[in-house]
């Protein structure tokens, strides 16, 4: 877009202008720029997780061109005869030399591979917080579903790409990973053995890896992430961002900073903050040594072999496998690597695609959100995360065990066995935990909007009784406990939070949203009294009424209020 | 961008009608542009501002760009006079990132100080438009998606239907068929390892044959057949020859396929395939640092811990009238992980 | 390069004297000897016959001294072993040395391995014990004059790799084991607790003779290992050498953590 900075002279105005109005004979582009600058975006830190992600993604372009530049995508075997003294004469391919060269032949050249790499793990870091962030507060909600979906694309591209990228210097430690990443695919039954054949163009490691995942590498997978990465851009410009409850805040408005010049100047600001992150990094803190691991060799290894961190979720799940295999009519299905490596991040990933749908039918909430859940205000869905948390930090400290085992001097085995106990306990107790601590969150909101704050100070009345003076909350909390606990506090108040956020328009509290939840709780309640009488309900719904009694229920934690409140479903 | 797609007003009046369908739908009425999307300023009075307090962030600003512009400077000296030889260049890499990171930093502090204490406050606030268009949109949009498809004859006109339809389910056929030659049929390859009947033991690095008695016992060495070129072409060769002490091999086979307590196994996991060969020579366990399966040497490389569901195969080996350690025949099983045609 | 041959030279041997020469035969059993740590209970059976006493030389009669008060309680008043310790017949001067100057000896609590500490011997003292255990039977001798200096360090580094690296992982920082057991970090281990360990084999770890890696070989080695450890990290700070863990950790404390400060910083009011 073209925004030029205002100058004060007299001169650059007219310049501005006359360029300005260039554009707008060519593209007619006034008024959407007059639109686009006056774009409102609502102020939270949390909202600009994302834009990590992409600045991010931008550095990443930039210093991955300049690597290109150097870098040679070659399994050719040469004998390296560079600066770095301790590999002179050894034998490596042409990528792991010139990798090395780049590193100590290249001025900038080792701060561009090292800036290149923490920006890969601090994007992929940011587009699971950005991920977590918007799970948490509901924004993949109506409607922004879709690019709830574009962006589980992203996080997926992302780890390939990331993969990909850390296989090609063809060091020692990377091609472990390459090593295992081919056994994975080689495990699938039926077709492994051909789609690590073709992939490869050889059995393992052939000579054509490198230069397949270069193209993969630096086009194909990029090129797409740079289609998607626009999509999800445009489709939150065109649908405009989500905000917190708060005075003033309703669905139908956003309330926040115009797109220029503040926002506009801030977040540029803040890409060159990420940019400088990276850099800071990249000078101080050295990365993936590539000159230490060696070169790769299929008959070395080092202790420790570790992949970049939006893997090793792959390599826990890998190391606390059980060792099953099938032998049957000839042939092997291995469990202990098909489980762990293909079906476990199968079901992960399609868990977070489909995990909107799967809400919205269970709770039948069909309705537009645009404000944003508290966590505390959807209990089962905080602790749904917390649980999918928990999971998978228990996957990425199993891919970590070793380390941990000798930095600690445990036995490797016995924290094998920890990690396999609690990959299985503890996920449920972080849901039960979550929720529990979800609804005494509710609760203290509740009170303190009726009794208003504690003060501690004890005042005597002339009747001689004892009360505890307390303060009012003040306006802008108060305003977003009504909101989120909202008017039907003393109607029907339920567990999940019950806004003054549910519906689009000015249709009364039940229309849609929660709202609508809360009648699929009564419905809920109706349709199990129904089935007494009529047994027969389709499969599904009593499938989804089970599921909604899960999202719904849980009040019975609350003291209720309101004796006469009849809307539970049980 | 991303409003472009509502069709400007005069665009769809100005446009020459051609009549596509029967049901034609009716031109859209409803003015898309003019929705309420207007931003109203909450906040927009000129900020009462302290002029001592405007000059200092002014100061401010122009302090943190200045930092900027010297650390870009300091970045083009240290390119050209800290050596990228000094420190294996260490001292390059600390003054280019660091000059980068301080130029990086400063100029994004500067706008972001600017716009927090030198801009107006501004609090605006718009209305959001309906993310889903009027009934009568989408039912224009339907109504002419359809009719399109109607004036298209795909439903009547079974025979163009069918054929297009083949002929578009076909087209990507050449376009897969064209990526079989990305590399051959596994077929045999997968059971070669490039050990051989008579193939000598040499060592990894040195390439030396192997004698009987090299080894000390307790030790352990990563050997290939003879005759390998680089280790890449022979992945799957690998092989650990490891030498016990006597009588501490407490399987029979295992010790009949040895020589003289030197027994030689795959020194790739049959796990994920990885090279593993953290060998503790005194409980004679042998550790994968990749997944940490873990297998008991002296009882046939039996897996007793981890992912590993199969022992590592044991390569048979004899010692010729030299000494020197040959493999009596290939591997008798294939080699490293699963796979499904593996029996 | 004479020094890659693995069948080692007279002249290669000589270059580090390893004490007297010795017959293949005996260098089994003293090897297997070695191979026997502390938790050797079940070997203890092996014993060879009791070597020729110990020689009159009086470092030799304080190392004796020294011995009876710190090492004979487990080890036996003439280094046959215990119930809890092995026998020290044949483990030659190099393994006492180790043992003793890396302080593992003598044994303070009974863990999956022992951890090394200060020694609380003095060198001249740890050299007596050595020279003690060295006269009860034949093995290894402590090296000397290792002018490793001059090895080639790149042939070095892929030993290393080969063999040094799947457990002391790629820079040497040590790794994990099983079951408790780990294989200490060599950024402390002088050129000489090095050498004797490849020659001894302590506890865990492969003994590593002569004529699998040859002397000069073992020179490179120890070059590498000296080499990557006095070198700096040219892309800044370590982070421990351990790979990919640590560079997670900095991502998300340092990296995500930053940012997220900053971006409290911007979203708050001026």
């Amino acid at each position: 877009m073209t925004t030029t900075s205002e100058d004060k002279v007299p001169a650059g105005e007219v310049a501005t202008r006359k360029s300005l109005k260039y554009v707008d004979d060519q593209l007619g582009s006034a008024s959407f720029l007059k639109r686009s600058m006056d774009k409102v975006f609502p102020d939270h830190w949390s909202f600009m997780l994302g834009e990590i992600a992409l600045y991010s993604f931008v550095i990443l372009l930039l210093t991955g061109t300049y690597l290109t530049l150097f870098f040679h995508a070659s399994q050719q075997e040469v004998i390296y005869n560079g600066s770095y003294a301790p590999l002179r004469s050894v034998q490596m391919t042409d990528a792991y030399a010139s990798t090395l060269h780049i590193s100590f032949d290249v001025r900038g050249g080792l701060l561009m591979r090292q800036i290149h790499h923490w920006a890969a793990l601090l994007f992929t870091t940011s587009i699971v917080v950005h991920m977590f962030r918007v799970y948490f507060t509901g924004a993949f909600r109506k409607p922004r579903t879709i690019n709830w979906h574009i962006g589980t694309i992203l996080l997926i591209l992302a780890i390939l790409e990331g993969f990909a990228g850390y296989s090609l210097p063809d060091d020692l430690l990377s091609g472990t990973g390459l090593r295992i990443a081919y056994s994975v695919a080689e495990s699938i039954p039926v077709v492994g053995s051909y789609v690590v054949f073709f992939l490869f163009g050889a059995n393992y490691p052939g000579t054509d890896i490198i230069s397949r995942l270069f193209i993969i590498h630096v086009l194909l997978v990029p090129g797409i992430m740079l289609a998607l990465i626009a999509a999800h851009m445009m489709i939150l410009w065109h649908q405009k961002h989500t905000d917190f409850p708060g005075p003033g805040k309703t669905e139908d408005v956003v309330v926040g900073t115009k797109f220029y010049p503040t926002f506009f100047l801030k977040t540029n600001g803040f890409f060159f903050m990420v940019f400088g992150m990276v850099a800071a990094l990249g000078a101080f803190a050295q990365i993936n040594p590539v000159w230490l691991y060696g070169p790769y060799n299929p008959g070395q290894v080092s202790a420790g072999s570790q992949p970049d961190w939006y893997i090793l979720f792959l390599e826990g799940s890998l190391r606390m496998m059980p060792n099953w295999e099938t032998h049957i009519f000839h042939h092997t299905i291995s469990w202990n690597i098909l489980i762990p490596g293909v079906i476990i991040p199968g079901i992960m990933f399609n868990l977070i695609a489909v995990y909107p749908a799967i809400e919205a039918w269970a709770t039948k909430d069909r309705g537009y959100h645009n404000l944003l859940d508290r966590p505390r205000d959807v209990p089962v869905r905080t602790g749904l995360g917390v649980m999918s948390l928990t999971f998978y930090l228990i996957l990425v400290i199993g891919g970590a065990n070793d380390v941990l085992a000798s930095t600690f001097h445990w036995s490797l085995q016995a924290t094998t066995w920890v990690l396999r106990f609690l990959l299985i306990f503890l996920p449920p107790a972080a849901f039960k935990l979550t929720k529990r601590f979800c609804l005494g969150l509710q609760h203290h909101d509740e009170a303190l909007l009726h009794h208003g704050i504690e003060t501690g100070i004890i005042r005597r009345l002339p009747h001689g009784e004892y009360i505890e003076v307390e303060e009012p909350v003040p306006a802008v909390k108060a305003a977003v406990l009504a909101s989120q606990i909202g008017y039907d506090l003393h109607a029907d108040h339920h567990a999940l939070g019950v806004g003054g956020s549910n519906g689009h328009g000015p249709s009364g509290p039940s229309s849609n949203g929660h709202g609508a939840a809360q009648n699929g709780v009564s419905s809920a309640g109706d349709a199990t009294t129904n089935a007494q009488i009529r047994r027969p309900v389709a499969l599904t719904e009593r499938a989804r009424l089970k599921l909604e009694a899960f999202y719904l229920g849980g009040r019975e934690s609350i003291p209720d209020p309101q004796p006469g409140d009849s809307g539970s479903g049980h | 961008m991303t409003d472009s797609h509502d069709p400007h007003p005069d665009e769809v009046s100005g446009r020459p009608q051609r009549r596509i369908g029967r049901r034609r739908p009716e031109p859209a009425t409803t003015d898309l542009l003019s929705r309420n999307e207007q931003t109203v300023d909450l906040d927009n009075a000129p900020p009462e501002v302290d002029p001592r307090e405007d000059k200092f962030g002014e100061w401010q600003v122009s302090a943190l760009f200045m930092l900027g512009i010297l650390a870009t400077l300091a970045f083009l000296v240290a390119y050209f006079a800290v050596s990228i030889r000094d420190n294996l260049g260490l001292d390059s890499n600390r003054w280019l990132g660091g000059s980068l990171a301080v130029s990086l930093f400063a100029i994004g502090a500067g706008m972001i100080v600017w716009a927090k204490k030198l801009l107006p406050h501004d609090k605006a606030i718009q209305d959001r438009h309906d993310f889903h268009s009027t009934p009568e949109e989408e039912k224009v949009a339907e109504d002419t998606f359809l009719a399109g498809v109607d004036d298209m004859g795909l439903g009547k006109r079974k025979i163009l239907r069918r054929t297009l339809m083949g002929a578009l389910g076909l087209f990507p056929l050449p376009l897969i068929v064209m990526l079989r030659d990305l590399g051959p049929l596994p077929h045999r390859t997968l059971l070669e390892t490039g050990w051989k009947a008579g193939s000598r033991l040499v060592d990894l690095d040195t390439k030396l044959p192997v004698k009987l008695g090299d080894l000390s016992i307790g030790g352990i060495q990563t050997v290939m057949p003879e005759g390998f070129t680089t280790p890449s072409d022979f992945a799957l060769a690998p092989t650990m020859l490891i030498r016990f002490g006597p009588g501490q091999i407490l399987s029979q086979k295992e010790a009949n396929w040895g020589v003289d307590d030197h027994v030689a196994y795959s020194k790739i996991c049959t796990h994920a395939g990885c090279p593993i060969s953290l060998y503790e020579q005194q409980s004679h366990n042998l550790l994968c640092p990749c997944h940490q399966s873990t297998f008991d040497m002296a009882r046939d490389a039996k897996v007793i811990f981890g992912p590993a569901a199969r022992p590592l195969p044991q390569l048979r080996i004899k010692v010729d009238s030299q000494g020197y350690l040959y493999a009596a025949g290939p591997y008798s099983q294939p080699v490293g992980p699963s796979f499904w045609e593996r029996r | 390069m004479s020094g890659m041959d693995p069948v080692s030279t007279p002249d290669a041997t000589a270059e580090i004297p390893l004490g007297r020469s010795r017959r293949r035969r005996t260098a089994k059993v003293v090897l297997l000897m070695v191979g026997f740590g502390v938790l050797g209970l079940l070997y203890s059976g092996l014993q060879p016959a009791r070597s020729s006493a110990a020689n009159s030389s009086p470092a030799i009669e304080r190392g004796r001294q020294l011995f009876l008060q710190g090492c004979a309680s487990c080890h036996g008043l003439n280094g046959q072993g215990g119930t809890t310790a092995p026998s020290l017949i044949g483990v030659g001067a190099a393994a006492a040395d180790f043992q003793v100057g890396t302080g593992r000896m003598p044994l303070q609590d009974h863990s999956a391995q022992a951890p090394p500490k200060r020694n609380k011997y003095s060198f001249d003292q740890t050299e007596e014990i050595a020279a003690y255990v060295g006269s009860l039977g034949p093995g290894p001798a402590i090296p000397e004059n290792l002018n490793y200096q001059s090895a080639d360090v790149a042939f070095g580094g892929a030993l290393f790799r080969t063999n040094c690296a799947q457990c002391h992982n790629f820079a040497g920082s040590g790794g994990a084991l099983t079951y408790g057991k780990y294989a200490p970090s060599l950024s402390d281990a002088t050129p000489k607790e090095i050498y004797e360990a490849m020659i001894t084999g302590p506890e865990s770890m492969p003994v590593f003779g002569d004529q699998q890696i040859t002397p000069p070989q073992k020179q490179a080695i120890i070059k590498y290992i000296r080499t990557i450890k006095t070198e700096p990290d040219p892309g800044g700070a370590g982070l421990g050498r351990v790979g990919p863990v640590s560079e997670t950790v900095v991502a998300w404390l340092v990296g995500i953590g930053g940012l997220v400060l900053i971006t409290m910083w911007i979203g708050s009011k001026a």
